[in-house]
């Protein structure tokens, strides 16, 4: 159980995270420390040389003016003298300069004798005290030609200073923080679960639930209310289309049922009338009639679902669609006349694009149509296409009654039909094939608000 | 005629079997596409009607097979799927026509028909005529009794159809599909409207109607009133 327990910790986004990105610090700081100290270390050593030089330019200068006498008056040193080894431990110990005094012919004549020789100008020396050892900084130098001069100094303390630290804090350093990154790690990783874990039980307890419910907003923290609003959401948009659906059967079972029940009449009616030929005739035909219906719906939603699917795109070439529409017109003009209707047909020329010439023909038929089963005895339809800014507007109109403004965003709905006793022929489904068709070449239709009729503005982009 | 009909479907089978022995016509029926395909080969058919759906095969693969076999007799493709792409996909393999169940037996028919009759050399042939009515197909020139009618295109190309068929059943959806060029049916009297306006120009001024309504099927033009 409590394997379980730190398994499952153990295996999260934010505890791994916390673990790497506290070893990525670890390493960076380590790494600055470093280079601090480094640059320390290196400054200190600068600042021994400058002390030796400077020391050496005074004692040059006293030398030059009063030679040796004025140079013992100077550091009031009343004659010449080695040290003996511990004396010169003990200036070290003060960290005072040690020298080396040697005169060409006899040697070293003053100073220490302890210290290593070079002939180097500027050298590094171990010098071995009583506990421990130290380096020295050694500048040997020419008083005139007789004399030679070594002045030694050794390292600051600050130097043993900052490496003992650097070390030491590094050493704590790679110590502590794995341990801090374990506990920091383990509790952040608590803390995220235990909230996953509150909006998955919330998840399950919402799919068992209402279609209404929804997630609770009240967590304290931003981001996990930021995926509970995502979730609602998504948990909205499929109501909407939980919604469309049932709106969708119910219309088909609307549709179908109208029909149906009018061929199961003429059934009953043969029935009766089965000994008159006429009248079984005639029964027989009207129930056709409706079955054509019936059938004609579903080719309706196969059609609307193959066009919503795209597939056609591919089929896209390019065709004259000044020629499209104003066949399309022409085969509808003597329609419209029959009935009393006037058809104005108002096309530019040669209008090319790309697209699907049947779906296109279907999307004028489908409007045509609408216009003779909807428009008023003697109204007036027209068609125009005109050019339009990034492309061309086809208009397609009729002067009236229209569309009520309560029913203006349902016409393109699917089995949404203006005529609710649906004795008009169709099936709902007209101007969601057209909306499709539309969709599918990238134009945007729309039903014009406040006219006398229903007119319809079709927007088609023209590559 | 002499039909093959190739159809797994018991139901469907006996629909059209029944209907074209009524019609008095002669079908042999097979259940399966490589025993259809083995009667097509070994007997000479008037036309065939191939389902789209065969357990065995697909029947534009069937077609397929029969024409890169050199059999040319016309083949009508049944089928459930509706969609416009199997439709060119049934007609780019070869198939002379191709039908979306469910259908109209008089329809069916009156499509076999069409095919069965059609002459090889028919659409070379200029002059079409039938009794005082004439069309010639270069200059489009139309005349009844030798008088001139003025025709619109698209009553010309309804009559050019009608006149390719004479004495056939010529269904609105055939009509449809060949002059307009429609793959849908649109809800509105489009047909009649354009074909009642070729009747007032053809037969209108004259004593005997060549064009003649069959109710709730279609038209036939001939000369026999």
């Amino acid at each position: 159980m409590l394997f379980q327990t730190i398994h499952k910790l153990v295996s999260t986004v934010t505890f791994k995270t916390t673990i790497k990105l506290t070893l990525v610090v670890m390493c960076v700081i380590s790494t600055v420390a470093v280079l601090l100290a480094w640059y320390s270390l290196h400054q200190a050593d600068n600042e021994l040389k400058h002390e030796i030089s400077e020391f050496k330019e005074e004692i040059v200068s006293i030398y030059n003016d009063g030679g040796l006498v004025a140079l013992q008056d100077e550091f009031e040193i009343e004659e010449l003298e080695i040290w003996s080894k511990e004396e010169s431990d003990n200036r070290i110990h003060d960290d005072e300069i040690l020298y080396v005094l040697t005169a060409k012919s006899l040697g070293v004549i003053a100073g220490t004798k302890s210290l290593i020789l070079q002939d180097k100008e500027w050298y590094w020396q171990d010098y071995a005290l009583e506990e421990e050892s130290t380096s020295l900084l050694s500048h040997k130098f020419n008083l005139d030609t007789r004399y030679e001069l070594i002045l030694s100094r050794a390292k600051h303390h600050e130097h043993y200073e900052i490496k003992e630290n650097l070390a030491s804090g590094l050493f704590w350093l790679v110590l502590i923080s794995p341990i801090l990154a374990l506990v920091i790690g383990f509790t952040l990783s608590r803390t995220v679960l235990k909230h996953m874990q509150g909006i998955s039980d919330e998840l399950e307890r919402v799919s068992k639930s209402s279609r209404t419910s929804r997630l609770t907003v009240n967590s304290k923290f931003v981001e996990f209310n930021q995926v509970r609003l995502a979730i609602n959401a998504m948990l909205d948009e499929m109501a909407v289309l939980h919604r469309d659906i049932e709106t969708m059967s119910v219309g088909i079972a609307h549709d179908l049922k109208t029909p149906l029940s009018r061929v199961a009449n003429r059934l009953q009616l043969m029935q009766q009338d089965i000994e008159d030929k006429s009248m079984t005739e005639l029964h027989l035909e009207r129930a056709n009639e409706q079955l054509t219906v019936v059938l004609s719906t579903f080719t309706n939603i196969v059609r609307l679902s193959e066009i919503e699917s795209g597939k056609r795109k591919q089929q896209f070439k390019s065709l004259n669609l000044s020629q499209l529409i104003s066949d399309m017109a022409d085969n509808y003009e003597p329609l419209f006349t029959d009935t009393g209707r006037l058809l104005d047909i108002s096309v530019v020329d040669n209008v090319f694009c790309n697209g699907d010439p049947d779906l296109l023909n279907q999307m004028l038929n489908n409007l045509l149509e609408n216009a003779l089963d909807y428009s008023d005895e003697n109204a007036n339809v027209w068609v125009r296409l005109q050019h339009h800014t990034s492309g061309v507007l086809l208009q397609v109109g009729d002067s009236g009654p229209g569309i009520s403004d309560a029913d203006h965003d349902k016409v393109f709905s699917r089995f949404y039909r203006a005529d609710i006793s649906r004795n008009k022929p169709g099936n709902g489904l007209g101007l969601s094939i057209v909306q499709a068709v539309c969709k599918l070449h990238d134009a945007e239709i729309t039903l014009l608000k406040n006219q006398t009729g229903a007119t319809f503005n079709i927007n088609i982009p023209i590559n | 005629m002499k039909i093959l009909l190739v159809e797994d479907d018991n139901e469907t089978a006996e629909f059209i079997k029944h209907g074209l022995n009524q019609q008095g016509e002669t079908v042999q029926h097979e259940m399966d596409a490589k025993k259809g395909i083995l009667a097509a080969s070994t007997i000479e058919f008037d036309v065939i009607i191939f389902d789209r759906l065969l357990p065995s095969m697909d029947g534009i693969n069937a077609v397929k097979i029969l024409r890169e076999a050199q059999i040319l007799t016309p083949v009508i493709i049944l089928t459930a799927l509706s969609e416009t792409s199997e439709r060119v996909a049934g007609l780019n393999a070869g198939a002379d026509d191709y039908m979306v169940k469910p259908f109209a037996f008089s329809e069916l028919y009156a499509r076999l028909k069409a095919l069965a009759r059609r002459q090889p050399m028919q659409e070379q042939i200029i002059e079409l005529a039938i009794g005082d009515l004439l069309l010639n197909r270069t200059t489009r020139k139309v005349s009844r009794a030798g008088k001139i009618l003025d025709l619109l295109p698209r009553e010309y190309q309804i009559l050019e159809y009608l006149l390719k068929h004479p004495n056939q059943l010529i269904t609105k959806t055939m009509l449809l599909e060949q002059v307009w060029g429609f793959s849908f049916d649109p809800k509105t009297s489009l047909v009649q409207t354009h074909v009642s306006r070729l009747r007032t120009k053809v037969d209108k001024p004259f004593s005997d109607d060549l064009i003649k309504t069959v109710r709730g099927s279609g038209y036939v033009i001939s000369n026999n009133s």
